[in-house]
């Protein structure tokens, strides 16, 4: 058998032919179908040589089938694009009702924040003094029972 | 564009892309479903198109999508290759008559090579030969990169078939 592809990598006119008349094997057909979706000179070829008389009537015509398709593909979207308004409106109903979108709510999560932050604050001096109390206690009790006397003479 | 006027598109190219996918799948019933994906396919980017360029691109896209149903249907029927342990093994680890075989295979293996018809030839030559990484063969040969793995998949293949033709 001839060459399919030129020493470039090309389509050869044989190749091209062969595919038109049918001469060609799975793998064969396939290796010119990979050619053709990446080389655009050789696809200019293969439709040049796809005159009127070697075009091939469909039985039956996909205008209708590709139609419906379309028709439902819209539908989908539009469906989609629906859903989300609807889902999104629910959620921000559920906000609202809540009191989240109140002129007062910032100012009680604030106030509340305040009074927690007060609370711990509290919390934190009264356990630092306990603390430092009961060092100072501790050092008071160690250094009473220690004397001095006699040591410098 | 409105449904009326994608419709003329389809009357007026619908014997092009029929013909493109049944050349290439050779399957009467296959092609029209090919040719419907097409159309569909199309559709949704049909507006970004020029119209003296409709041709090509519905050539090209029922073309890609023969292709994509080639690849499955070949990809199924074509089982995975196994190396040939005795390559493996390395040249300080042979003996001296084990060393001068792979030698003299290690040649033969790139005479088969080189004995490869295009599309493979120039793949293999890279790939197996130059030890090119399959995106430096995309960019070399400008290829798509899924391209050239397959390619090379198909070479390997017909290389150990042509090797084995020889050992026998």
């Amino acid at each position: 058998m001839e060459d399919l592809f030129d020493k470039e990598g090309h389509l050869t006119k044989f190749a091209i032919n062969s595919n038109i008349e049918g001469n060609l094997d799975e793998l064969h057909r396939l290796e010119i179908s990979e050619h053709i979706s990446f080389c655009e000179k050789c696809l200019e070829v293969y439709i040049e040589a796809l005159t009127e008389d070697k075009l091939l009537h469909p039985f039956e015509s996909c205008s209708s089938k590709v139609e419906r398709e379309i028709e439902k593909t819209k539908y989908a979207g539009l469906f989609r694009r629906y859903a989300t308004v609807f889902v999104a409106a629910c959620f921000t109903m559920m906000l609202w009702v809540s009191g989240i979108f109140s002129v007062n709510y910032a100012e009680k999560i604030n106030q509340a924040h305040v009074s927690m932050m007060s609370e711990k604050n509290i919390r934190i001096t009264e356990i630092t003094k306990n603390f430092t109390e009961n060092i100072s206690d501790g050092l008071n009790n160690t250094f009473k029972n220690i004397s001095l006397k006699g040591v410098f003479e | 564009m409105t449904n009326n006027e994608f419709k003329g598109i389809v009357n007026l190219y619908e014997k092009l892309v029929f013909t493109i996918c049944f050349q290439m799948v050779r399957d009467y019933h296959e092609a029209q479903n090919l040719t419907q994906d097409t159309f569909i396919s199309a559709y949704k980017h049909i507006d970004k198109v020029k119209t003296e360029s409709y041709k090509p691109w519905l050539a090209k896209i029922a073309s890609n999508k023969a292709k994509d149903f080639l690849k499955s249907a070949y990809a199924r029927k074509v089982t995975c290759t196994e190396e040939n342990e005795f390559f493996d093994k390395k040249s300080d680890e042979l003996t001296p008559d084990e060393f001068f075989i792979e030698k003299e295979s290690t040649d033969f293996i790139k005479n088969t090579i080189y004995s490869l018809k295009e599309p493979y030839l120039k793949v293999s030559t890279l790939f197996f030969i130059e030890s090119k990484t399959v995106d430096e063969i995309s960019i070399i040969l400008n290829r798509p990169k899924k391209t050239v793995q397959t390619q090379i998949f198909r070479a390997k293949d017909i290389l150990k078939k042509m090797l084995r033709k020889e050992e026998i």
